[in-house]
């Protein structure tokens, strides 16, 4: 798949599985990269990058079997974040649409 | 290639990033890795599932790049408006007064703008240092993850 079209959709869709739930990393970045073939490691940036701007928070939490897992929260602002995104990918997606022809 | 062979190339490749940033990605590496080898993946897979260490160096340099933009807003404009007013009217006196040719008057404007630049970036470097700098967003409000 197209690099350029990756890159520029991926944080819209990190966010977008936030907005569902919060997710820990292994879960969150095993599911992204189902979907689309992404390096995982690119996906850890995005998530720190949206922490350091407080898009998102993170806490601790035990698992059954294993050490605490780093949880991801959709914070407020990244709510508004994502929904604002959303819509601009919305209408640029219909833009390149109609110029395609699609 | 192991898990431990990933990490110490990944330590390798973060040398040179603040230490915050370097511990969160070792952290957040780690804990992929225990994930999934509890999750009955090969370390192998996992490694290629990470992705290349030196892309990701790459991205890291280009954000941090990103981030070193100046912020303006630390700067007392004031402060430099006012010398400014000053050092026009000492190169307009500079030429006036200056003695000799049209040459001798140049380097007395010459002197004035220089110390004036001088203070300037001087005064820009201090505000840097005890303001630092702010991330810089491009145009279309992404911060290079689009290219």
């Amino acid at each position: 798949m197209n690099t350029q079209f990756k890159k520029g959709a991926l944080e819209l869709c990190v966010l977008s599985k936030l907005a569902d739930s919060d997710r820990y990393g292994y879960d969150l970045t095993e599911e992204i990269s189902s979907d689309m073939t992404i390096a995982t490691g690119t996906l850890y940036l995005i998530l720190k990058r949206l922490k350091d701007e407080d898009r998102v928070s993170t806490y601790l939490q035990e698992s059954e079997n294993g050490p605490a897992r780093k949880y991801y929260h959709l914070t407020d602002s990244g709510r508004q974040y994502q929904e604002e995104l959303k819509a601009e990918w919305k209408s640029f997606v219909s833009a390149v649409n109609g110029i395609v022809g699609i | 290639m192991t898990k431990v062979e990933y990490m110490a190339q990944l330590r390798s490749g973060l040398c040179g990033f603040d230490k915050e940033v370097r511990d969160e990605i070792i952290s957040d590496y780690e804990e992929h890795f225990d994930e999934g080898i509890a999750l009955g993946k090969s370390e192998d897979e996992i490694c290629k599932e990470l992705g290349s260490v030196e892309e990701l160096v790459e991205e890291l340099k280009e954000i941090g790049n990103k981030k070193k933009a100046f912020d303006f807003s630390s700067i007392d404009f004031d402060k430099y408006t006012e010398k400014f007013a000053k050092t026009l009217g000492s190169i307009g006196a500079a030429v006036y007064r200056g003695a000799g040719t049209v040459a001798d008057k140049a380097d007395g404007v010459v002197q004035e703008a220089t110390a004036f630049a001088k203070m300037v970036a001087k005064g820009f470097e201090e505000s840097m240092a005890a303001h630092g700098t702010k991330e810089e967003k491009s145009e279309d409000g992404t911060d290079g993850t689009q290219e």
